[in-house]
Order: structure tokens, then C-alpha cells, then sequence
């Protein structure tokens, strides 16, 4: 199973490679941008139009600014939205699994019942995960002009990763 | 390019591993920083109670906890937010005493990187549409009965 998730996820790796994922090559612009940002433009259409019209281009920094923040929360919506979902979705699975346990042949349901408990230490492991990278990407705190020099080079993007 | 493949190798699943633990009380150890989050609910995870739970308030307590890591990363966003927002006004404050030149470069680098943004937003999209949040057991519909 393990090697099963490593080569899926050396085809992601080799595909992720393939679509550039994370540059926006040579573009200046939102307008030469907009064609590589296909699911903004299903999640925020009156957002994506602003940017491949020109219209983003026009703006001042701070409106910019903006801009990529209403962007930024729309996506963090939808991705709770679809969390939410998959997680009700996991709970209705459970339900169903405990009312048919009776049903099933008991190491049957011993082995389900297993690999569901072992699902959710992963999921705990999983919380603890996130919480540990978060606070090593958490920039330290301004102590002196370096660190505050420090703390300012800190990437936004890498910060909004972070953040997220 | 690059930076991003080692990041995703960074991420990689193995990170998850629950290594010989059979039981809550027994992965307990290994979760620090659950227990700085949600003390009290680390308390039930390393004193068995979580163990003694059925399946489904299990799967009620992980959310809880899961809501607890929500609460705290909009606490977070929140706060980075701001910030960044702050640090946009100081930078447009600061260009003012720049050479025309510079300040057009620094305002271009700017601009270019909010580009970046709006770029890993989209591409974060699209990878959501290939990973699923809960992975979880077959189903039962099939088992022998």
C-alpha cells in the first residue's frame, strides 16, 4: 500500500512539474496572467473578469492588495465548504457502518472497525502535523533591527501558505 | 519549481506516521503539539478515554479538535493579514523617498508578487481537486455478511 502511495505521488510530483505549477512564467500582468488561473475563474467570475480585462492592472497597490485578499478568503470558503462536506459526508459512513456492524461477519467487522480507528489516529496525527509546520514557518518575533529585517524579508505567499 | 517539488516532498504522507501505535494512548507521546492546542482534550487522548469512545464520538472528538486548529489558523490569518496589509501601507510610505527609478522596480516587484499570489491561490485549487480531505475505509456495503 505504501508503494501504491508513493508512486501515486511521484505521478503528482511529475505532473505538478508539468504544469508549472507556482510560477506565472513570463506575465507582468493580471491580464496576462488570467489564462493560467482557470479555477479562479470558476470560483470568483466577477473577480477573474477584473483581472483578465485589465481592469486589475489599473488599480493601485493597495487595491491590489485587495484584491488578492478577496481572493485569497473566497478560496479559504471554498475549501472549508468542501471539508465540511467530505467530513459530514465520512460521518454518514460511520453511522451506516455502525448499524450494519451487527450484520457483518465479527472478524469482518473487527477489520473494519480497526482500520477505522487507525483512520482517525491518523487524523489526530494529521492536526498535530499541521499545528508543528505552522508554527515552524511562524516568523520569529522582531527582537533587534535584524530580526525585524528578518520578519519583513519573510515571504508573503510563504506566509499565506502558512496561514492557511 | 524546485522549491515547490521539495515542499510537496516535505508534505509527503510519511510525516502521518503512526508508527506501532494501536491506540490513542499510545500515539499520545507523539503529539506535542495537540496537547499545547487542546490540553484538555490530550488529556482524554493519553488517558485512554478517547480509546473507550465508540466509533462515531470518536470521529465527534476529532472534529472538535479539528474546529480547535480552524479557531486557531483564523486567528492567525487574521493577524498575518493585518500585518501584511501594514506593511503594504509602509512600503507605499517608503517608495516616496526613493529615485523615480527604484521606486518604479520596487513597486513593479510588488506588483509581480501579488501575481504570485493570485497564481498559488489557483494552482492551490486545482490541487484540491485532486486530494481528498478524510481518506477512509471501503465501505461496508460489499463486506461479507
Amino acid at each position: 500500500m505504501n508503494g501504491v502511495r508513493k508512486f501515486a505521488f511521484g505521478v503528482i510530483c511529475l505532473t505538478v512539474a508539468a504544469c508549472d505549477f507556482g510560477s506565472i512564467g513570463d506575465a507582468k500582468t493580471g491580464a496576462e496572467l488570467a489564462p493560467s488561473l482557470e479555477p479562479l475563474r470558476d470560483l470568483a467570475p466577477e473577480h477573474y473578469r477584473r483581472l483578465a480585462d485589465g481592469t486589475f492592472d489599473s488599480l493601485s497597490l493597495m487595491e491590489q492588495r485587495t484584491f488578492v485578499d478577496e481572493i485569497e478568503e473566497l478560496v479559504r470558503q471554498r475549501r472549508e465548504a468542501r471539508r465540511a462536506e467530505s467530513a459530514a459526508a465520512v460521518r454518514q459512513s460511520i453511522i451506516e457502518f455502525q448499524e450494519s456492524i451487527e450484520t457483518l461477519q465479527p472478524d469482518v467487522a473487527e477489520r473494519y472497525l480497526a482500520a477505522w480507528r487507525k483512520n482517525l489516529l491518523i487524523s489526530l496525527k494529521s492536526v498535530d502535523v499541521s499545528l508543528r509546520r505552522r508554527a515552524a514557518d511562524r516568523p520569529e518575533p522582531a527582537s533587534g533591527p535584524g530580526m525585524i529585517e528578518r520578519g519583513r524579508r519573510t515571504s508573503h505567499v510563504a506566509g499565506a501558505v502558512a496561514a492557511r | 519549481m524546485g522549491a515547490l517539488c521539495l515542499g510537496l516532498v516535505a508534505c509527503y504522507p510519511p510525516q502521518l506516521d503512526i508508527g506501532d501505535a494501536k491506540t490513542a494512548a499510545e500515539l499520545a507521546p507523539s503529539l506535542d503539539a495537540l496537547r499545547e492546542m487542546a490540553p484538555e482534550h490530550y488529556r482524554r487522548l493519553e488517558d485512554g478515554t478517547f480509546d473507550s469512545l465508540s466509533l462515531l464520538e470518536q470521529w465527534d472528538f476529532v472534529a472538535e479538535i479539528r474546529e480547535l486548529e480552524d479557531e486557531q489558523r483564523a486567528a492567525e490569518r487574521a493577524g498575518f493579514q493585518t500585518e501584511r496589509r501594514q506593511r503594504t501601507l509602509e512600503f507605499l510610505d517608503s517608495i516616496k523617498a526613493m529615485p523615480s527609478d527604484f521606486a518604479e522596480e520596487s513597486l513593479a516587484f510588488r506588483r509581480e508578487r501579488l501575481l504570485l499570489e493570485l497564481k498559488l491561490e489557483s494552482d492551490s485549487l486545482r490541487m484540491e481537486n485532486w486530494t481528498s480531505e478524510f481518506a477512509r475505509p471501503p465501505s461496508v456495503k460489499d463486506a461479507p455478511r
